[in-house]
């Protein structure tokens, strides 16, 4: 039997050269395609930052203890305000503080630093700041037109204790609404704010005024821009407030309101 | 007449190689990069592949960040007799099923999901995208 090399080398001559070729691509592909997945990263702990402490202390529930031997020896601050306080007992915890020239508050937590004053202690009605080793105690705004008395939410009935823009509710009642969303869309129309073609914020269309919502001291109209100091960027950043809402004391909402910026602060009890 | 069939068989053969030598995990992972720039991330998969495609299995499905679904199922066919489409087809209990293919000469993406009860009111704002037609959720996207 005579096998004729030359013609079963000139047949697979062009598929040896495809199957090279398909090789050479391939081999290609491995070199400039990604060589790993991609994981989804769950960052939800690091951006709720004020949620491990316990107490929260506002000019809502003011009447405290006076100031102690250290402080009284202070100089007062004048440049700045002090909104709402939320300490611990180790005295640190955390405050948010607005400029007298700015109409921004500012959140700083125990340690950090403003304009060169470091916030060292935290009291109940007043913080202690620091500058070169003189220390300074900046107490919190009194409304004149405010009772001072601590108000618990001891009582079942108060579900909701609101002073200006200081509002208590009990968490049980917030669960309710937490665990039945169409409760939550019965009540109140929420939708993406966008601007420069990026989320930036979510507004209220429709609020129903009978409803918690409206306790809750939200408006139709207003545009809620960030919580607790986090920019609400996208769906996500809700949904990270959403998940953790169970975890979360205090809530400090940056809602823009007829083109002004407005603070509301919530303590869940 | 013998040229062309030569031809279309060398072609073939040239296919088949492509695709058994091409490597389909690198692939995979360059389409799944593409979907995070629409911001849809598959996280937690289990892939294999088989000459005929690939099926990723019990995947968490992110859009945006959040978590939408766990998915069970996602099936992704690719068929000489079918040559310009990509098959896709999907079963999640939380979503519900999903078909569609992906036009290769058009470069067109076309879904049909048809949703579980309650998803319209979960995600709302995502469903707006697609359009509605005999119980389904449609989906057109042209690269």
């Amino acid at each position: 039997m005579n096998i004729n090399y030359n013609k079963i080398l000139n047949f697979s001559k062009p598929f040896l050269f495809l199957f090279l070729l398909a090789f050479f691509i391939s081999t290609l592909g491995t070199v400039f395609l990604p060589k790993s997945s991609i994981e989804y990263n769950d960052y939800n702990s690091a951006n709720l930052a004020y949620k491990e402490y316990k107490g929260f202390y506002s000019d809502f529930a003011n009447e405290g203890k006076k100031g102690s031997k250290a402080a009284d020896k202070t100089k007062k601050l004048s440049s700045y305000k002090l909104k709402a306080i939320y300490a611990k007992e180790d005295l640190s915890g955390w405050a948010i503080v607005e400029p007298q020239n700015k109409k921004k508050s500012l959140i700083l937590k125990q340690n950090s630093k403003l304009d060169g004053y470091i916030l060292t202690k935290l009291f109940k009605d007043y913080i202690i700041f620091q500058k070169n080793n003189i220390e300074y105690k900046l107490e919190i705004i009194k409304n004149k037109n405010m009772k001072y008395e601590i108000q618990r939410v001891d009582s079942k009935k108060e579900k909701i204790i609101a002073k200006g823009n200081n509002i208590k509710l009990q968490r049980n009642y917030l669960n309710q609404y937490v665990n039945d969303v169409e409760k939550v869309w019965e009540n109140i129309k929420i939708s993406d704010f966008k601007k420069d073609g990026k989320l930036d914020g979510f507004k209220i269309n429709k609020i129903n005024r009978n409803s918690v919502f409206a306790k809750l001291g939200l408006k139709k109209g207003d545009i809620i821009k960030s919580i607790n100091g986090n920019r609400l960027k996208s769906y996500a950043d809700a949904f990270k407030v959403y998940n953790n809402i169970n975890k979360i004391d205090y809530l400090n909402l940056q809602v823009q309101r007829d083109k002004k910026m407005v603070e509301i602060n919530y303590e869940i009890d | 007449m013998k040229k062309i069939l030569k031809f279309l068989f060398l072609f073939l053969f040239f296919i088949f190689s492509l695709i058994y030598l091409f490597p389909k995990e690198n692939l995979y992972f360059f389409v799944e990069k593409k979907l995070q720039n629409y911001k849809i991330v598959i996280s937690k998969e289990t892939i294999n592949f088989n000459l005929s495609g690939v099926v990723i299995k019990n995947f968490d499905l992110y859009y945006d960040g959040i978590k939408i679904a766990k998915v069970e199922s996602l099936n992704i066919k690719y068929s000489l007799f079918d040559f310009d489409k990509i098959q896709l087809s999907s079963q999640s209990k939380e979503l519900g099923s999903l078909k569609g293919a992906f036009d290769l000469i058009k470069l067109k993406l076309d879904v049909a999901l048809l949703p579980k009860k309650g998803l319209k009111d979960k995600y709302s704002s995502l469903l707006k995208q697609f359009k509605m037609k005999n119980g389904a959720y449609l989906y057109e996207y042209k690269l």
